[in-house]
């Protein structure tokens, strides 16, 4: 919620004229229309001849200096009639498109407000979607032919029948969003004010409803234009002499097999370009009103999104590759230094053998053989105009069967943690410096081809909302084994078959069976958690990262889940790193507490010390936070 | 027993979608601001003729009662004779549709052969040359007007470099069509044995087809592009890369989920195809349904168009029938 408020506030800022001038589909699109809409203001003045006075002496002449794009079998300018041209194609198609609007923003707009009430207006309003529906269905070029030639091929019926054949869009448009703002809370304030129907209708919704349709403009007037020359093609349109570019085209359309080119060419020329401006211009308006769209196309300007893969990207790049973004600030104020020591932190007796931040140089603790080892670890996102540092020198120790447990609040970057161990960071991310050394292997650089062993053998990957990390179109079982075959090649299909009903027996699943032939949408979260625990031990890992592995269960099922992670990791004597907000489920299933806040390590402790003393302010907070809520709870 | 309810259904749709279109056709020739009798009779006609011909159409009825005698027309395939060629709408329709399904369809294997695999390619990799191409291509397809590309493929390929034969047509003026079977040169000379007549037909579709293939393949391309894209970032895609799978079957994983809506922009595009080969059909008189079209407005033919349209809607109506179930396979999440 938060997080939408900001990027809405963030795109008003910037301005759309800021966005508009940027080298990019909106200004390249704004030129294109522009010199259109100009050359047809301008047509009386600089068109040379008369767009309709022919020439008998100079009949099918080519491009030369008298005509300058040559004339047509009657004898006319073309370069005069292309000129003219625009005005009868744009004037019809803004027409149109105006009268589509009209049409559809209304309708879409009562659709969507009365769509799925009772009574009179929701009747009406169901009759009309499916009357939508079935012209929906039909081809448009054929549906706007079929109008025209009912109503007789002149331009005026050429508006009404192209308005009918895209009033649809913004029906559509209206309705979708009337619908969304209809629920939200300013509008039911607005009814609990005793404000009548009527007046919200008016007054509230359809004012934060106009925007999708009116980015959807510019898209329906490059197709009106070219609708409209396509009809006049045929002759369903505008009639002769009238100068018109489809029409133009198709007075060429005989003389191109006899080798007179011109007649046909240029006038196809000027129908693309002004098609391909309106299309550029709606490409940029939707960009810009899509905050995530917008964000990739500015990355794309920085740098086509390649360079910024953390494989092989070049950390001392950084700075100029920031420095290119446009309207970037100077660098210094943007990224937050990394510390030469972390400041919140007072490295506290009992927990000193386990610390190992990079400041205190590369001592490895002694005694316990330190699986995990993670140095100064960075990771920096690209926003819109922005780097933000997910994870701000980040260092720590897992020793094998250790169980530690990362907390923090939602963006503390426990998940970024958990991918970067993975080497699952990937554009916008980049892994910006650091070191991860997996059982004395450093992490860092290697390419996916050789990362995949590691995942495939020595991690396990446990993450919240289980379903989504299911491949939606194939059953749970074929996942399984999948996974399993990927871990042990020589396995045959049957043999892994019967491992992964092992595995579904082992991760409690009574009906492995029946639940191996499931898709995941047919499965519960917690079921659908257990298969991804089930894929997780399948190879007996040496490291478990379970990154809210019960976010979203409810409570019996998140006990249940995290009893079986925990049997499992020490039964098999893995490590287990668990990133979660519960400090609950910290204190009962691990041995040491990782703080995170806005990416850096703020405290590490035994948990024992950790509940008894909190060495830093945000972990007192954290634990005052957690014991309110439980006593809010009962 | 699920897809049989599914196609129970659908069927029903479309019975429905059709009574709705040609209802809509019924009043379009009510809107027709001119007298089709009067138009059938011919412009000398006496007003004694035209009242009889009024008569025979069932004009002089009350308006419910024509609708009801229309519906019953149309559903016995009795859509009135064309002023045009002389004939009953049905056999002009019928000894159409095969050119035009031909080229349509011909188009759309092109498109999709080359389309889905190229847009899965650039949604994967999204820089190097062939993204490039596909990114500027994908931006001018929506804008290039099909009925004038297929007049410069045919100044290029036929009059500058005599590559293609003339656009007049399935086959060669001098050559005569093969038994009537199917209606599409193409088919009927290959089911013949005549190889001479099939390589002249295939040449024949080239331009046509091709001109198609440009200008909507786009559609295709970037659907097929942003789904992959899409698919790729996607959560199971990402675990599927964590589990350590190899990278051919996170591919598989990704390219089977993007997919379906591929398959939805395909149908979309069928429609769009239809649409091009009115004009495409004209520019290389291709002797289909979409030629046929123009005829019939050019010449005021009412009943011809209303028989184009309930055929372009029964086309359309076939094409999302087959849509929906094979989307329902793609995709075993939509419940029906």
């Amino acid at each position: 919620m938060g997080g939408t408020l900001a990027l809405g506030q963030r795109v008003r800022n910037s301005g759309l004229l800021r966005f508009a001038i940027r080298p990019g589909p909106m200004l390249y699109g704004l030129i294109i229309v522009g010199f259109w809409l100009l050359i047809s203001l301008l047509a009386p003045i600089i068109a040379p001849y008369s767009p309709t006075h022919p020439f008998p002496d100079a009949v099918l002449a080519p491009p030369g200096s008298r005509f300058l794009l040559g004339t047509d079998r009657d004898g006319l300018d073309i370069l005069s009639r292309l000129m003219w041209a625009p005005r009868i194609d744009l004037g019809i198609a803004v027409a149109s498109t105006v009268l589509a609007l009209c049409i559809g923003v209304p309708v879409g707009g009562f659709a969507g407000y009365f769509g799925g009430k009772g009574g009179l207006q929701g009747a009406l309003a169901t009759a009309a979607m499916r009357i939508v529906d079935v012209s929906q269905a039909f081809p448009v070029f054929v549906f706007a032919l079929a109008i025209v030639a009912v109503l007789g091929p002149r331009a005026g019926n050429l508006i009404v029948a192209m308005a009918f054949v895209n009033a649809p869009v913004f029906i559509w448009l209206t309705r979708s969003q009337v619908l969304a703002v209809r629920e939200r809370a300013f509008v039911e304030a607005a009814r609990c004010a005793g404000n009548s129907e009527v007046r919200i209708a008016f007054r509230h919704v359809l004012p934060n409803a106009l925007a999708a349709p009116l980015t959807q403009l510019s898209v329906v007037l490059g197709f009106s234009v070219l609708l409209t020359a396509g009809l006049s093609f045929i002759g369903a349109g505008v009639q002769l002499p009238t100068p018109e570019w489809g029409l133009m085209v198709s007075e060429g359309a005989s003389t191109m097999i006899t080798g007179q080119w011109w007649i046909a060419l240029f006038p196809g020329i000027a129908l693309g370009s002004a098609v391909f401006g309106f299309a550029l211009l709606g490409d940029g308006l939707r960009v810009y009103l899509d905050p995530v769209l917008r964000q990739q196309a500015v990355r794309a300007q920085i740098g086509g999104g390649g360079i910024l893969h953390s494989e092989g990207a070049d950390p001392s790049a950084l700075p100029a590759l920031v420095e290119s973004l446009p309207g970037a600030l100077p660098i210094e104020s943007r990224v937050v230094p990394v510390p030469a020591e972390n400041p919140d932190l007072e490295p506290e007796p009992a927990a000193a053998g386990h610390s190992a931040f990079a400041t205190t140089g590369a001592k490895e603790p002694t005694g316990r053989a330190s699986i995990l080892a993670i140095r100064n670890l960075r990771v920096d996102f690209y926003g819109e105009s922005d780097v933000h540092r997910a994870l701000d020198g980040v260092s720590l120790n897992i020793d094998s069967s250790e169980s530690v447990g990362v907390v923090g609040t939602t963006g503390s970057g426990k998940s970024v943690m958990a991918r970067a161990i993975m080497g699952l960071i990937q554009p916008p991310g980049h892994v910006a410096g650091g070191s991860i050394r997996f059982a004395g292997r450093e992490m860092i650089g290697l390419e996916d081809a050789q990362l995949q062993p590691l995942r495939a053998h020595d991690f396990g990957f446990i993450v919240a909302n289980p379903r989504a990390r299911l491949n939606p179109v194939l059953s749970v079982g074929a996942q399984l084994v999948n996974v399993i075959r990927a871990k042990q090649s020589s396995l045959s299909r049957k043999a892994a078959l019967q491992h992964a009903l092992d595995l579904l027996d082992m991760v409690s699943i009574a009906d492995a069976a029946r639940i191996a032939n499931s898709l995941p949408h047919e499965l519960s979260g917690g079921m659908c958690q257990r298969i991804l625990i089930a894929m997780a031990i399948s190879s007996e890992p040496k490291l478990l990262i379970a990154d809210e592995p019960t976010a979203g269960l409810d409570v019996t099922v998140q006990m249940q889940v995290l009893d079986l992670i925990k049997g499992l990791v020490d039964r098999s004597g893995a490590a287990l790193i668990l990133m979660t907000r519960d400090l609950g489920i910290v204190a009962h299933y691990t041995q040491r507490v990782v703080v995170l806040r806005e990416g850096r390590i703020v405290e590490e402790s035994e948990v024992k010390h950790f509940f008894e003393r909190p060495e830093a302010d945000h972990s007192a907070r954290l634990l005052e936070a957690a014991f309110a809520s439980v006593g809010s709870r009962g | 027993m699920h897809t049989g309810r599914l196609l129970l259904r659908r069927l029903l749709y479309l019975i429905v979608q059709l009574w709705g279109v040609a209802t809509i056709a019924f009043f379009l020739v009510h809107l027709i601001p001119g007298n089709p009798a009067q138009a059938l009779a011919g412009s000398g006609a006496s007003a004694q003729s035209i009242h009889g011909i009024e008569r025979q159409l069932g004009f002089d009825k009350p308006l419910p009662q024509q609708y009801v005698l229309y519906l019953w027309n149309v559903l016995h395939g009795n859509l009135g004779d064309s002023i045009f060629t002389g004939q009953t709408v049905l056999h002009d329709l019928e000894q159409r549709i095969p050119a035009t399904v031909g080229l349509v369809t011909a188009a759309m294997l092109i498109s999709v052969v080359i389309g889905v695999p190229l847009g899965i390619y650039v949604g994967l990799k999204r820089s190097g040359i062939l993204s490039r191409i596909a990114f500027v291509y994908g931006m001018l397809t929506g804008a290039l007007p099909d009925f004038w590309l297929g007049l410069v493929l045919i100044f290029v390929f036929f009059y500058l470099l005599r590559w293609a034969p003339a656009p007049l047509g399935q086959l060669d003026a001098i050559q005569s069509a093969p038994p009537h079977v199917t209606g599409l040169s193409l088919i009927d000379s290959l089911l013949a044995g005549d190889w001479v007549l099939f390589a002249s037909a295939l040449g024949h579709l080239v331009l046509p087809a091709l001109t198609l293939v440009l200008v909507y393949m786009g559609n295709i391309v970037k659907m097929a592009r942003s789904s992959m894209s899409e698919a790729m970032q996607s959560g199971y895609v990402e675990h599927a890369r964590a589990m350590g799978l190899p990278n051919s079957v996170v591919l598989r994983y990704a390219v089977r989920n993007a997919l379906a809506p591929v398959v939805t922009v395909i149908a979309f595009t069928y429609g769009f195809l239809l649409g091009g080969a009115v004009l495409v059909e004209t520019i290389f008189s291709w002797g289909g349904l979409g030629q046929y079209a123009v005829q019939s407005i050019t010449n005021s033919d009412y009943f011809a168009i209303t028989g184009f349209v309930l055929a372009a809607a029964l086309f359309m109506a076939v094409i999302y029938l087959v849509l929906d179930l094979v989307y329902a396979v793609l995709d075993p999440r939509i419940e029906y």
